[in-house]
């Protein structure tokens, strides 16, 4: 009877932890959506005005943004130094995707950027991070309505997935 | 192949051997040249510094770099040109330029092989000729020699990866952050280096905004020469401890200017010679950033005690402020050319400041043909002027002239400071 309960009452608790995560993953999504765009309007700026080199340029981006954004721009400014700008902002993405609750879709946008970074003037890099920008927004619309459907929604349900499999259990 | 045997027999088979040299010792490169290399992208730099380590004459006297997509790796050293290529055996070695390799020789002696001079005039493309006798997709030595030969000496041709990268590395993956400089055709690298930039140009109302696909790169070594300026600072300094004479430099282009300017600074800065002079003030308005090669705000050249920097100022400009704004007892600037430049100088001479400069001419015969030039030399603006030529190496002081244009010395005057002067001139 006990390892019966001790087995029901593990399964509740990973269903529970399981919603938790998805219905977590689905609330960051938007908000990191909103600190990448932050971030790329900070970059902007320090390339249009500043015309810094884009390894400070991305430092100062990381800086102004917390959280796995910054992370991941600090990371991607650190690549650039020693490699090629799209190869280093490209790893920097991969590095950064498991600790970033992005899409496919929110990826390609900032993959997007690989072969633009740093390799055309100043009007140029500004057009382009304007369009990634926009695309984010857009997205992020589209991450916020999925975050109000979703994460109530995955709340309730991993606990109460929990509960039904563990009565059956019993 | 006739030419190639025409040499051999001019030479008698005597092997007049120069350039590539057996010797596999690795000196340390000279430090100026790590701001080179850093530039240059991996696989270069690894080749460059192979080749340069095995020629260590060569590796203290290069001053220029240059890379074409599609085309050999060139070196220019002091009194030389020559591409790099992989020797027999796979080791990095220079083949000078108006020199073809005697691979037949090269083939059956299985080693390094010899480099015979051929003579200018079967030379018509100086600098590829030896390479595309070289060359094995030509065929020329597959007639005199076994294609093994051939194939162990190649040119390292520059790739236009090679050049995208090395426009990478010195621009630190920006660009944008360089627009100015590629606008006017150079990008200056952390040492004072200066990168020529070719490829085509972005215009806008006809006016030049960018260079794309680039295809050229000209890497100029800049080497500070202390005492390049020994023979010259007498006629600009003095008689009285705070007199200063304005000066003109000429010379074509690479023959040391920038590098003698940059030793005067530093001199009438530092004062001391000759006896009695004190040290003035000097104010440099570095346009290019190639006298005191400024890196992050801080020169990387010692200019002396008394020197004030204004980077990055465009020179008419400039020139005026740093009167004004520092008071300095001189002004000195690189290359002036422009109306702008002249009236500056005029400006600066009016309120009593000495001004320094240097400009493209072969001497002052040719200056007067320069209308800017001549205006300023017939108005009186220059007390001295200094011909610099190549007779003697980079930075022989082949005369110095009074404002009228009487000889106070005939050269050539060997070059200053250790070894000549190097550098961007």
């Amino acid at each position: 009877m006990w390892v019966k309960l001790c087995g029901a009452a593990l399964v509740f608790a990973a269903s529970t932890a399981l919603g938790q995560v998805i219905a977590g993953n689905i609330a960051a999504r938007p908000r990191h959506l909103c600190d990448l765009v932050s971030a790329l309007e900070i970059l902007g700026t320090e390339i249009a005005y500043a015309a810094r080199p884009l390894p400070q340029a991305l430092r100062g981006a990381g800086d102004g943004v917390d959280g796995p954004v910054g992370a991941l721009l600090l990371r991607a400014a650190q690549l650039v130094e020693t490699q090629p700008a799209a190869v280093g902002w490209r790893q920097a993405l991969a590095e950064s995707s498991r600790r970033l609750a992005l899409v496919q879709k929110d990826v390609g946008a900032l993959m997007a950027l690989a072969p633009v970074l740093g390799r055309s003037d100043r009007n140029d890099q500004v057009r382009h991070l304007r369009l990634a920008i926009e695309r984010l927004k857009r997205l992020e619309v589209e991450a916020e309505a999925a975050r109000a459907r979703g994460e109530q929604v995955w709340r309730y349900l991993g606990p109460l997935c929990g509960l039904g499999a563990a009565v059956l259990l019993l | 192949m006739q030419l190639l045997a025409r040499d051999r027999q001019d030479d008698g088979g005597s092997g007049r051997a120069a350039g590539v040299s057996r010797r596999a010792a690795c000196a340390p490169l000279p430090s100026h040249l790590q701001g080179v290399l850093a530039v240059l992208s991996e696989r270069l730099r690894a080749v460059l510094a192979g080749a340069l380590a095995a020629e260590p004459a060569i590796a203290t006297t290069v001053e220029e770099v240059r890379l074409r997509a599609g085309c050999p790796l060139f070196l220019r050293w002091g009194g030389g040109e020559g591409a790099v290529a992989r020797l027999a055996g796979g080791r990095i070695g220079i083949v000078p330029a108006g020199h073809t390799v005697d691979a037949e020789a090269a083939a059956s002696a299985a080693m390094s092989p010899r480099v015979l001079p051929i003579r200018p005039s079967d030379n018509p493309i100086r600098s590829s000729l030896p390479l595309r006798l070289i060359a094995p997709p030509l065929g020329v030595v597959h007639s005199v020699a076994p294609p093994a030969a051939c194939a162990a000496i190649a040119p390292v041709i520059v790739e236009p990866e090679d050049i995208a990268r090395t426009l990478e590395l010195a621009t630190s993956c920006s660009l944008y952050a360089v627009e100015d400089q590629l606008r006017r055709g150079f990008l200056r690298v952390r040492g004072g280096h200066r990168i020529g930039v070719v490829g085509t140009a972005v215009t806008a109302n006809g006016a030049v905004t960018s260079l794309r696909e680039v295809s050229g790169l000209a890497i100029r070594v800049a080497r500070d020469v202390v005492g390049a300026a020994d023979a010259v600072v007498p006629f600009v300094a003095g008689p009285g401890p705070e007199e200063v004479n304005s000066t003109i430099v000429l010379s074509p282009p690479g023959c040391g200017k920038t590098t003698l300017l940059r030793d005067l600074v530093r001199q009438l800065s530092r004062g001391g010679v000759p006896e009695g002079f004190g040290g003035v003030a000097v104010a440099v308005v570095d346009e290019r950033s190639e006298v005191g090669a400024c890196w992050e705000g801080r020169p990387q050249f010692d200019l002396g005690p008394r020197t004030d920097v204004l980077d990055a100022c465009p020179k008419a400009e400039g020139m005026l402020m740093v009167v004004r704004s520092m008071a300095p007892r001189v002004v000195a600037t690189d290359e002036i050319g422009r109306a702008a430049d002249a009236e500056a100088v005029r400006e600066a001479a009016h309120a009593g400041v000495a001004v320094l400069a240097t400009a493209h001419a072969r001497d002052a015969q040719d200056a007067e043909k320069r209308p800017v030039l001549r205006a300023l030399l017939a108005a009186g603006s220059f007390q001295r002027v200094v011909v610099l030529g190549e007779r003697l190496g980079r930075g022989t002081v082949d005369a110095i002239l009074d404002g009228a244009g009487r000889a106070l010395v005939r050269g050539p005057l060997p070059p200053g400071g250790a070894g000549g002067a190097g550098g961007c001139g």
